[in-house]
């Protein structure tokens, strides 16, 4: 995650639906932040030989 | 005739044994648990809701079926502890949670029947992390359990009170539930046997989920042969679990005996030796030892796919976790414990390119293990990172690494949940200062017979599962 402001965490946190005092948003902050560092390393795993029907989430072409 | 604290530190298969020959009555069984519960429950807090009547009409319901000649097999009258996220007909399921203080279901989940058809029954609610969603055991709305082998260290997690109250005997046999180690951590850390089977083996019908995805149903057990007693009860397709998966019959006590000679143990070479105790390594260490002495070939694996599981596993559970409790989250998040309402929020954060980056990912690494999984039949690695910390530790220095409790708790457990294989995990001794240590033995989908077969060979020739806490 590129580093972000406390306040555009906080606008963030409120576009999805977080609310809290700031200590809650601010602890939130922290959490997130570590999260998105280690999720980053997903973008390095190639995933072209899986499809997305292999991962259960392909469709049948048809709209119903 | 037994007294009743022999009782309480006996087998599943001891206690079924006992009763079949009727050298020891139901009655008998519940009575002496329910003693040991009234007096070491006030220690441990390890129940959010005792079922001490409801266990009592039930053994006297199975006194009278087993001198009737009606004996249904090993977990006929067994008192088992069931964690606060399965459903219970008529008896409170509070998942953790003070939201579900008063949800009492009128219908017993999948399990549970399973469970009372063979003859056993609930002991009571055991304390679980609110929604499953933490491997440390917290819970501020009804407290942390205590862990027998240590009062100031952590039981583990979720399946907390489970595990506590089978490691102090106040059950013999427990319900967890392992979407990310929530079974083998608390077994782990509590000197337990317990096994999360492969994914869909076991219903989830009326348990509360965390993540649709990882979430699996099984038991916590003293010795690999009790849990190999209990997953013959619980294992079956379930046309309500959308998750469950339609696989052969099989009886799980029958091959144990069988041994592991011959058998090939791989040992990863990566990841799992980053963030070690020094003394849970030389448990392993000498584990191996004792299985090759035993017959079985160890050797050396290599898989560097190992370092996707943390990034895999945290997105797309939490993901899934918000999904689900997101709506909770924004309209009742005052009431839920502030680590777990940060936790569920946290999935707000994450994008669906993402999730879904995971999930393709998560394939990929499933291929790379089932390649490994055709040159060993089983693949070994210590259970946890280090021995239980202190009940209130956030970081700590394991082996010389400062890491972030949770992170150590779960990065070898998680290992099978991506992969969505079977691991069994077990005691291997203890460290300096008298805490169980453990492994974990891990199997190809729906061979979780052959990671019990291992773990009982183990147990044949060792006797760190026998061990009991002086509580």
């Amino acid at each position: 995650m590129p580093e972000m402001s406390k306040e555009a965490f906080a606008a963030w946190a409120e576009s999805v639906g977080v609310n809290g005092d700031a200590e809650h948003i601010e602890r939130l902050r922290g959490e997130v932040e570590g999260m998105m560092g280690r999720l980053a390393h997903l973008d390095d795993i190639d995933v072209s030989d899986v499809t997305p029907e292999d991962a259960g989430l392909g469709h049948n072409g048809s709209a119903s | 005739m037994t007294n009743a604290q022999d009782l309480t530190s006996l087998t599943v298969a001891e206690l079924g044994d006992h009763m079949r020959t009727k050298k020891v009555s139901p009655v008998e069984v519940a009575e002496a648990f329910i003693a040991r519960a009234d007096a070491l429950e006030p220690t441990l807090g390890v129940f959010v809701t005792r079922s001490s009547e409801q266990a009592l009409t039930a053994a006297k319901q199975a006194e009278a079926e087993i001198a009737a000649g009606d004996y249904k097999g090993s977990m006929h009258g067994i008192p088992v502890g069931v964690k606060d996220i399965y459903d219970t007909a008529g008896v409170r399921t509070t998942s953790g949670s003070a939201v579900y203080a008063g949800y009492v279901p009128n219908r017993d989940s999948a399990a549970v029947a399973r469970l009372r058809d063979a003859g056993a029954y609930s002991i009571g609610k055991t304390g679980t992390v609110e929604f499953a969603f933490d491997p440390t055991g917290w819970n501020s709305h009804y407290g942390m359990p205590k862990n027998p082998w240590g009062l100031d260290r952590m039981p583990g997690g979720s399946s907390a009170g489970s595990g506590a109250g089978t490691a102090a005997g106040l059950f013999p046999i427990s319900l967890g539930t392992d979407t990310g180690g929530s079974i083998r951590i608390p077994s782990a850390l509590c000197g337990l046997t317990g096994i999360k089977p492969t994914f869909g083996l076991t219903s989830r019908l009326g348990v509360t989920p965390l993540s649709w995805s990882f979430d699996t149903v099984g038991p916590m057990a003293r010795s690999a042969e009790d849990a190999a007693i209990a997953l013959n009860v619980l294992a079956g397709y379930d046309p309500e679990d959308p998750g469950s998966v339609q696989s052969d019959k099989v009886d799980y006590t029958r091959g144990l005996g069988d041994g592991v000679r011959g058998l090939r143990i791989g040992v990863p070479k990566e990841y799992v030796w980053d963030v070690i105790d020094p003394e849970m390594e030389s448990a392993f260490r000498k584990a191996m030892l004792d299985l090759e002495d035993l017959g079985a070939i160890v050797e050396e694996i290599s898989l560097p796919e190992l370092a996707w599981v943390p990034p895999i596993a945290a997105a797309m559970t939490t993901v899934e976790a918000a999904t689900i409790y997101g709506d909770l989250a924004r309209a009742r998040g005052e009431e839920l414990d502030p680590s777990v309402l940060r936790r569920v929020q946290s999935g707000f954060f994450i994008s669906g390119e993402t999730y879904v980056q995971a999930a393709r990912a998560r394939v990929l690494f499933t291929r790379r293990i089932n390649v490994v999984f055709e040159s060993v039949d089983l693949i070994a690695t210590p259970t946890v990172a280090m021995p239980a910390p202190l009940r209130d530790a956030e970081r700590m220095l394991v082996g010389g690494v400062d890491t972030a409790v949770r992170e150590a708790l779960l990065r070898d457990t998680r290992i099978f949940n991506v992969s969505r294989l079977p691991a069994v995990a077990m005691p291997t001794g203890f460290s300096s200062e008298g805490l169980p240590l453990s492994m974990q033995i891990a199997a190809p989908a729906f061979q979780d017979a052959l990671a019990l077969r291992a773990a009982h060979a183990y147990q044949e020739a060792t006797a760190w599962h026998r061990a009991r806490a002086a509580i």
